[in-house]
């Protein structure tokens, strides 16, 4: 089907999309710079297309509402696959897409045009900032950056921006202290969804983290690290030494620290446990909640940010808020009248 | 009366004398490894944090345990556990987020004692007149620059809450009847450039420090030294490296490698072991300083540099990838938000 101006809309057009993933999926993740290993790659590829399952994709698509005739996404150097689903979605509805990424960086652009152009998917790949345009302009990346965007933007585009965020854990009991380490190992720790700090008041939760961590590491070993990274591990370790403790192997570490000292920043495969109850984290969080994404927990307990099962936090699941806004809405304009 | 306690006193004497005799090119008194390893052992027994990092007896200065500098902005590092023991307290302006590590001093005399015979050397024949664009000890006594500033001759500071006056810079300039020294961080300075300063009279030397981590403005250091040749045309252009934490400094001229004072030792270190890296090769810049008998004697930096066979340094900025990798938060973030 072909709306006046040549675009397909329609199902052939979420026929090509559903093509385009199951190709995604059984020819593997393409090689594009992501420090990750190639294991810890492949996970975070497929987290990130088990989200786009059919009935997903079929309950997004159906609140279509009046989409956008073009959306361009700038994404920052550090974001990694948060354009699959953004694409997927505008695809779905119609819209044209372009995707604007750093020149020396360009992350998944150039696969995402290679695909955009096999499977007759509307996509434009820029690296000029001018062509941040449109009606829809959707971004990620540094909240300077974020703020830099919408003071330059015009009235007429709508601006929908995610700076970044971080997550935590709350996990009470050692199936969900185990499904934690793998939300910490996913994206070598780096990912706005990736748990900063493990809140637990169980007795045992280092030694079972410690255990769960180095059961990740050798499923999905750590990737490389920068200079910077590698400082900064002994850095944070040379704090847990002196008001905590520290247990490690090669590739991960969970050092145990007083939640008094809870940071809301990450480093790559450190599981940072603060011993705590539900009332102790709800201190420790009280400062940060502005940039406080999710929490992954395996209780009933009432908390803050969007909460998901512990083990789904790097698997968010494509119905969601995220960061407190209804994205799909934005996506399909669900929330937009014609 | 010394300002030392028994542990330290006689350790003073011993860094006095280690200093005057490298100042007045002597050799000297005693192994440099040594003195190092009796003053770790000093701070050791008074120094909570240096004792929770020690493994073992060190054999010699690169056997002693180093702190990150990052952990002065988490626990009261150094041998003087609190302000009120302090008779000064140096504390880092925060520009890199995380709020701000304290150096506590018993005295001032050893870094004096260094910091002003070591200028001396490097600059030798300095204007006394000096013009500081930068905050007056008076209303920033917890500023080591300016403490040291203040001892390089008759100080006009030009720094005020508000900013830089930059009408009171200009009339100085113009009324001098001498060369001046004018001293200043390089935010600063370009920010003085900027507004089109008068040219300095005959014989003046321009010293440049710092860089512009946590500004929005920034300019190349090579930028920067043109301008400030060309606007304001000193006689000698010279840089400076010092930290807060630190009770000795590196100074060189623009585009040539750092010069350490003999008390001073300067080791490029792997980022992911903290193990020596060989003379010329890069790595994470580590400073042993005699005159940090007060606060610890051995620091880990996040910066990134070359130490050349003769102990020259060349440094090369932040570590590599001190950009954030992933859309996870940094302190940075946090601290900018509030």
């Amino acid at each position: 089907m072909l709306a006046d101006d040549g675009r397909r809309v329609g199902e052939p057009l979420r026929a090509a999309v559903r093509a385009w993933r199951d190709a995604a999926v059984a020819e593997g993740p393409p090689r594009v710079a992501h420090g990750l290993s190639p294991q810890g790659w492949a996970a975070v590829w497929q987290a990130a297309f088990d989200a786009l399952s059919d009935e997903a994709l079929d309950a997004a698509w159906q609140r279509a509402g009046s989409p956008y005739e073009e959306a361009t996404m700038v994404v920052a150097r550090t974001v990694l696959t948060a354009p699959l689903e953004w694409c997927a979605l505008w695809w779905g509805v119609g819209t044209q897409v372009r995707l604007k990424v750093p020149r020396e960086a360009g992350g998944l652009g150039p696969w995402l045009e290679e695909q955009a152009t096999r499977f007759g998917l509307p996509l434009q790949v820029v690296t000029d900032p001018e062509a941040v345009q449109g009606p829809l302009v959707v971004a990620m990346g540094r909240d300077a950056t974020i703020d830099a965007l919408a003071e330059a933007l015009p009235a007429s585009t709508r601006f929908v921006g995610f700076g970044h965020r971080f997550s935590v854990s709350w996990a009470r009991t050692e199936a969900g202290l185990r499904a934690t380490a793998a939300d910490v190992a996913m994206h070598d720790t780096r990912g706005c969804l990736s748990p900063v700090a493990v809140f637990s008041d169980h007795p045992q939760a280092a030694a079972i983290l410690a255990e769960a961590m180095a059961e990740a590491q050798a499923r999905w070993p750590r990737g490389e690290l920068v200079d910077h990274e590698l400082a900064l591990l002994r850095q944070r370790r040379a704090l847990a030494r002196v008001v905590g403790s520290v247990a490690e192997g090669e590739g991960w570490a969970v050092h145990t620290v007083p939640v008094g000292r809870f940071q809301p920043v990450s480093a790559p495969r450190l599981a940072v446990l603060h011993p705590a109850t539900h009332a102790e984290l709800g201190v420790a969080l009280a400062p940060y909640l502005e940039h406080l994404s999710s929490v992954g927990t395996d209780s009933d307990d009432p908390l803050p940010g969007r909460v998901v099962p512990c083990g789904q936090l790097q698997r968010p699941v494509l119905a969601r808020q995220h960061d407190g806004i209804d994205w799909v809405a934005v996506a399909v304009g669900a929330d937009r009248s014609g | 009366m010394s300002a030392w306690p028994p542990a330290l006193a006689p350790l003073a004497v011993r860094v006095r004398a280690y200093v005057e005799a490298a100042l007045a090119d002597r050799p000297e008194p005693e192994p440099f490894d040594s003195l190092a390893v009796a003053i770790h052992r000093a701070q050791r027994a008074l120094d909570p944090v240096l004792a929770a990092l020690a493994e073992g007896e060190p054999s010699d200065a690169l056997g002693i345990p180093a702190v990150p500098v990052a952990l002065f902005k988490d626990l009261p590092v150094g041998t003087v556990s609190s302000d009120e023991d302090a008779a000064v307290v140096f504390r880092t302006s925060g520009t890199t987020g995380g709020g701000r590590g304290s150096h506590r001093l018993r005295s001032t005399e050893l870094y004096d004692l260094g910091a002003q015979g070591f200028h001396r050397r490097c600059v030798p024949d300095a204007p006394r007149e000096v013009v500081a664009l930068l905050h007056d000890p008076a209303i920033a006594p917890d500023s080591s620059l300016s403490h040291m500033v203040a001892g390089f001759g008759r100080v006009r500071w030009a720094l005020r809450p508000a900013g830089l006056d930059h009408e009171a810079l200009d009339a100085w300039v113009r009324e001098a009847t001498g060369p001046l020294y004018v001293a200043a961080t390089a935010f600063a300075l370009a920010d003085w450039l900027q507004h089109g300063p008068p040219v300095l009279p005959a014989g003046s030397v321009v010293m440049v420090t710092g860089g512009f981590k946590g500004r929005t403005v920034a300019l190349s250091d090579e930028a920067m030294y043109a301008l400030a040749q060309e606007r304001l045309q000193p006689e000698r252009l010279v840089t400076e490296y010092g930290m807060t934490e630190l009770s000795s400094q590196l100074w060189g001229r623009p585009g040539q490698p750092y010069r350490a004072p003999r008390w001073l030792r300067v080791v490029a270190v792997d980022p992911a072991t903290g193990r020596p890296r060989a003379a010329g090769e890069r790595g994470q810049l580590r400073f042993i300083d005699l005159c940090n008998l007060d606060g610890t004697l051995v620091i880990d930096t996040m910066d990134e540099g070359v130490v050349g066979a003769d102990g020259e340094v060349t440094l090369l900025g932040r570590l590599e990838g001190s950009e954030v990798r992933g859309c996870s938060l940094t302190m940075e973030d946090v601290w900018a938000s509030r």
